[in-house]
């Protein structure tokens, strides 16, 4: 105590009077839950813990980046309907409308016993909870250099490069992609893709001798079968399932594979869209909270089940739920709840339930979706959908649903960002 | 920047009144109004100044009233956290600034918020430097002086991990720091990190006003005590955590519906419809006697208990709009 002892004295001698009649405790030493990642996982997680919270919970989120560019609608800067600048969201409402304090800094480490992240730029940051919600890492392949043969998996700068490729195409030329194994992010995604694609080239471009070839490392699509076989189809896309890619040539632009087990065979191609197969953030790897590829979790709370204390969302997780940015804002919610229940010492809700919903463009004008609510099974403690639901309800493309795709990202983008 | 003019004080006691428009309502957590709260007290003559974690900034002079207290007023934002910093002898060379922190239930902080009035009591800020420990002789007591009023329900001392607007969590506010001990507050010095460069010109300075709050969140970048927003917003939080229920449910609905069931476009609203209204349309998608495929899909995926318990924290929710 540096100020004079009889400042001091004054002071607790004016307070005694004040302090006769105190009505409650008007004190809190907050608990911390500490927010790494700001997708759509992490953002809704950090939102909702001060809604829900409020005044009683001290919420950070460290995120690398000032903006975030969305994945999701980022096909449709494929074919000039968007451009990356239009999917972008930052974290202003985050710190200004919810005072959630918003660190623009990377995580170095994780201090699981201590609960003490070391930050990018070497100070300490203790935490009561921690969220990890880092979205995908991709599992290398040889000779893959993705400045030059573009996943645009994460949107933004690789968004605009492939859409750069794309445009530099002429008639007659060849775009081919890769479908990762599942689980991978946005099951629909690369079929999406390829109808986009496809369509942009033929009716946008006026190309008739473009091809357009898809290396799928699944046995068949993986969602909407049927709808995306006829799309396909109607395009003239080539599908390829059973397909293992070998190696990559960057400067080349080629992809060497296997498909159905038999011999390696090499295609090249003027533009080249290798999405790997992913695995879980690198941070879930450097803390040890990885089973395999992905985060095993307890699905009433999304704590890791290999260190307490320390909860994932979104891609990153390990149960059998979709990989995708609607998703993930409904874990969120689950997530933020279960922490906030548990920080009061209340029971956990024991039948929390998520949906997925995913609209997808086929072309410039139409869209197709699906939809799933998924339940907790207590006997396997997973998530299931539920049953008797008859999802996914996959649906005709139609004009219709491609205007509803931009009411359904609107408000997903809001409720997860503003 | 702040505007300094001279005053000479000789003694002081200040009461503080905040006077919460808006308040904690907690029945409607996730609320955004535009709230403030009045500060009023008596001081002969000091500079008050508040510090806001959204990097909003407030301060007044007290009033010379030609008695020993001079009444102040100042309004600020409700349920915000801040620092109180208090100057005497402003302008002056024996100027002592005094960055106070407050014990309450056990917890001494820098930090308080409040959605209600409230009298922070007499505070004994030092008027002549012969009385502050001051080793560095910055002007500021190394040691915040602590006051111990009461507070009422609805303010609160808090205490936080990581506090932007004091990120050695000593008490006394960054701006106050003198970051490059070049005897210039880092409010004031042009240059902070004394290379040579000022702020303004260096392209990694994203704090022009000093106060810990990045200008990409601060609420008023150059800290004139004007909100840099317009109209102001805040959010209205919640004091205590409540699990209440439907509402976990309900949330999975604002995916498309909107936060609290308040959609941003021609989707529908489903804050503040009746529990019956809910209940129906829900039960109408279950039954393909409403052709929605998509709501037909959710529909099946929850149990009549389960609608029933969303529906009823729905109701409760206000419409911003008054869609259907």
């Amino acid at each position: 105590m540096n100020i004079s002892r009889r400042i001091l004295l004054k002071a607790m001698g004016f307070g005694t009077v004040a302090l006769l009649t105190p009505k409650i405790i008007s004190a809190a030493t907050l608990q911390h839950v500490v927010v790494v990642g700001g997708g759509f996982a992490g953002a809704t997680a950090a939102k909702y813990l001060k809604i829900w919270g409020g005044l009683a919970v001290e919420v950070t989120l460290i995120e690398a980046n000032s903006t975030y560019t969305s994945p999701i609608l980022s096909n449709l800067v494929l074919n000039g309907q968007k451009t990356t600048q239009n999917l972008e969201f930052n974290y202003v409402s985050h710190s200004t409308k919810y005072a959630i304090n918003v660190v623009h800094t990377t995580v170095d480490s994780i201090d699981k016993s201590g609960q003490v992240l070391t930050l990018g730029d070497g100070s300490t940051l203790s935490y009561d909870r921690l969220i990890l919600a880092p979205g995908i890492d991709f599992i290398d392949i040889p000779g893959l250099d993705s400045s030059k043969v573009p996943h645009a998996w994460k949107a933004g700068v690789q968004t605009n490069l492939l859409k750069t490729q794309i445009d530099e195409l002429v008639d007659g030329d060849h775009f081919v992609m890769t479908v990762p194994a599942s689980p991978y992010r946005c099951p629909p995604g690369p079929y999406e893709r390829a109808c986009v694609v496809a369509d942009y080239l033929k009716n946008t471009k006026g190309f008739s001798n473009c091809s357009v070839t898809v290396l799928d490392a699944n046995a068949n699509i993986t969602v909407e079968t049927d709808m995306f076989q006829a799309q396909f189809d109607g395009y003239g896309i080539n599908y390829r399932p059973n397909v293992v890619v070998q190696s990559v040539d960057s400067d080349a632009r080629s992809i060497t594979f296997t498909e159905n087990g038999g011999a390696l065979q090499t295609l090249s191609s003027q533009v080249l869209n290798v999405i790997p197969s992913h695995k879980a953030g690198k941070i879930i790897f450097d803390a040890g909270l990885n089973y395999g590829n992905w985060a095993p979790i307890n699905p009433l709370s999304y704590e890791s089940t290999l260190a307490s204390n320390i909860h994932i969302i979104g891609d990153s997780q390990g149960t059998g739920q979709p990989k995708a940015g609607h998703q993930a804002n409904s874990e969120a919610k689950v997530c933020a709840d279960a922490i906030l229940r548990s920080l009061q010492g209340l029971q956990l809700d024991p039948a929390p339930k998520t949906n997925s919903a995913c609209y997808s463009p086929v072309s410039s004008t139409q869209a197709s979706w699906l939809t799933a609510v998924y339940e907790y099974n207590e006997a396997t403690k997973q998530m299931q959908m539920v049953t008797g639901g008859g999802y996914p309800a996959a649906a005709l493309p139609t004009t219709g649903n491609y205007s509803a795709m931009f009411n359904w990202a609107g408000n997903l983008f809001a409720d997860t960002f503003s | 920047m702040i505007i300094r003019r001279p005053f000479r004080l000789t003694s002081l006691s200040v009461a503080l009144l905040l006077v919460g428009c808006g308040g904690s309502d907690s029945s409607s957590p996730g609320d955004t109004t535009s709230s403030t709260a009045v500060i009023s007290g008596t001081v002969p003559g000091t500079f008050i100044e508040a510090f806001f974690a959204d990097g909003s900034y407030y301060s007044t002079n007290s009033i010379d009233n030609g008695e020993a207290e001079h009444p102040f007023s100042l309004t600020i934002p409700s349920s915000v956290n801040f620092h109180l910093v208090m100057t005497t002898n402003k302008g002056t060379a024996d100027q002592i600034i005094t960055p106070i922190r407050i014990t309450s239930g056990g917890v001494t902080s820098a930090l308080i918020n409040t959605s209600v009035t409230f009298n922070l009591g007499y505070i004994p800020l030092a008027m002549n430097l012969a009385d502050i420990i001051d080793a560095n002789g910055d002007g500021v007591v190394d040691s915040p002086l602590i006051i111990t009023p009461d507070l009422p329900e609805g303010a609160q001392v808090v205490e936080v991990t990581l506090d932007a607007l004091d990120s050695d969590n000593d008490g006394i506010p960054n701006i106050y720091e003198d970051d490059d001990n070049d005897g210039e507050f880092n409010l004031e010095d042009l240059d902070d990190d004394n290379d040579g460069i000022n702020d303004v010109d260096e392209s990694d300075d994203d704090d022009s006003d000093d106060d810990g709050v990045d200008d990409q969140y601060d609420s008023d970048q150059d800290n004139d005590g004007v909100n840099d927003n317009s109209p102001v917003t805040t959010y209205t939080p919640v004091s205590a955590y409540t699990p209440k229920v439907g509402r976990l449910l309900a949330s999975q609905c604002f995916q498309c519906h909107g936060t609290n069931g308040n959609s941003t476009n021609d989707w529908d609203s489903i804050a503040g419809e009746s529990v019956s209204e809910i209940v129906e349309e829900m039960q109408e998608f279950k039954s393909g006697e409403e052709d929605e495929p998509i709501m037909a899909a959710q529909a099946h995926g929850y149990s009549d208990a389960e609608i029933s318990a969303l529906a009823e924290w729905l109701a409760t929710q206000s419409s911003s709009e008054g869609e259907d």
